[in-house]
């Protein structure tokens, strides 16, 4: 068989025989179905739309599920600690409320005027005791969240280690208090840490600051607690001394805090 | 040697042209006009090269489709808007030969055979015309092709540089390269 095929004096087509077989419409249709869906318009009309409400919905449920967290703790460590007292506050709020209906509306008679005095006087005294109540109760609250606080399930250590650690947190996801644990970085039998520079979030820039010793200052929860939760906390320039009076520095720890 | 006038366009033509083409960019149903105009043009190219003429209006189509979907790369240069149609056209075509299992045709005119035997200063007879045509199917594409535009489709020498993407000179010395070498093939 020939490569090429070779016509001589083929017959012509006419240019009206071939303006008939124009069809610009099934160009049209092929092209569209030739475009992939995500490249056509109306493709951004209803997905982009629910994409843009998908997203508005993620956003407004994690900013309310993140407003709900603290109340939840808040609410449940005085239930637990102190369980009857919020129910009678509310008993003594109905009271004072009846009370003061009676005591506003007004007196039909004089003789009643020595009565309302007297409901007066029941009210302050209750006001009294109500505030007194409310102010032991948030007292009691902030205690027990601070013993709650300070209840730090330390970790476990092997005897050999060679790193240092801060209640047996060596790096990753660190409670706030677990940081200011008592006992401080510690390494193993025979090192003493002797100084450490602490990386934080003042609130206003990233500090690097010095200390002697082996403890974080707790001066430092406050700021730490409001400003570095969530993010990290790099303890550097570690150093320790062994028995023999030499100076080792450490390897760095990496914190990420969180409550 | 004819002009060619549907591609020969005074400015103000094409001016039009590309006012189309960037309606057309906007909105592919505006490309319309521009279907119009070229169609013919585009399925002669075709054609000129196939011998199944419902393949040829196939492959035509195809060729608009492919230029409708790629509208958006097109860059006027300052040449007619066919000569990118002509660049697609020979991509398809080539496409078609490859997966359709279109056969390669040359359709010549017995004129066209005659001028060239005269060319060739050798006596115009049924031996040398068929000499000649079987000498044609032996060129290189390359070869092939510009002589068909040149000899076969009476482009000039600026239409044939526009289609192959090279100057106006440069297409005529390709195009007289390759009618040396379908000379010596004749001669052999």
């Amino acid at each position: 068989m020939k490569k090429v095929k070779t016509l001589v004096d083929r017959e012509p087509l006419g240019s009206d025989y071939i303006a008939s077989k124009q069809n610009f419409e099934s160009i049209c249709t092929q092209v569209q179905q030739l475009t992939p869906t995500w490249k056509t318009p109306w493709f951004y009309g209803p997905v982009g739309l629910a994409t843009l409400a998908v997203c508005i919905s993620l956003v407004t449920v994690q900013s309310s599920s993140a407003t709900e967290k603290p109340t939840p703790q808040a609410q449940v460590l005085p239930k637990s600690d102190v369980p009857q007292k919020p129910e009678i506050i509310e008993e003594d709020k109905i009271l004072l409320v009846e009370n003061a209906d009676k005591v506003e509306s007004p007196p039909i008679e004089k003789s009643v005027s020595t009565q309302a005095e007297v409901a007066k006087k029941e009210q302050v005294t209750l006001e009294k005791e109500v505030a007194e109540d409310i102010n032991t109760q948030s007292k009691e609250r902030e205690a027990n969240i601070e013993n709650k606080a300070q209840v730090i399930t330390k970790r476990t250590v092997p005897k050999d280690n060679r790193f240092p650690h801060i209640a047996g947190y060596f790096t990753g996801e660190v409670p706030v208090e677990a940081l200011f644990d008592a006992d401080g970085i510690q390494l193993r039998e025979g090192y003493t840490i002797i100084s450490f520079d602490l990386n934080f979030y003042n609130g206003k820039s990233n500090v690097v600051e010095s200390y002697r010793g082996n403890v974080i200052p707790s001066e430092l929860k406050t700021i730490i607690r409001n400003y570095n939760v969530g993010n990290m906390v790099f303890i550097t320039n570690i150093k320790a001394i062994d028995e023999m009076d030499r100076i080792f520095v450490l390897p760095a720890i990496n914190y990420k805090l969180i409550h | 040697m004819s002009v060619n006038p549907v591609y020969h366009q005074t400015s103000d033509i094409l001016q039009e042209e590309l006012s189309w083409i960037r309606s057309a960019k906007k909105d592919p149903e505006r490309f319309g006009p521009l279907y119009k105009k070229y169609h013919e043009q585009i399925f002669r190219y075709i054609y000129q090269r196939m011998d199944d003429e419902d393949l040829a209006f196939d492959v035509t189509s195809q060729v608009f489709i492919k230029a409708m979907s790629n509208l958006h790369k097109y860059e006027y240069r300052g040449v007619p808007f066919s000569s990118w149609l002509y660049r697609i056209a020979k991509s398809e075509l080539y496409q078609a030969y490859r997966d359709r299992k279109a056969r390669k045709t040359i359709n010549v005119e017995s004129m066209h055979l005659f001028e060239m035997i005269e060319e060739f200063e050798e006596e115009d007879n049924s031996k040398n015309k068929n000499r000649l045509i079987n000498c044609l199917s032996q060129l290189k594409d390359v070869d092939l092709q510009i002589i068909e535009m040149r000899y076969f489709e009476k482009r000039s020498y600026r239409e044939i540089g526009e289609i192959l993407d090279v100057t106006e000179n440069n297409a005529k010395v390709k195009a007289f390269r390759a009618i040396e070498r379908l000379k010596l093939l004749f001669m052999k």
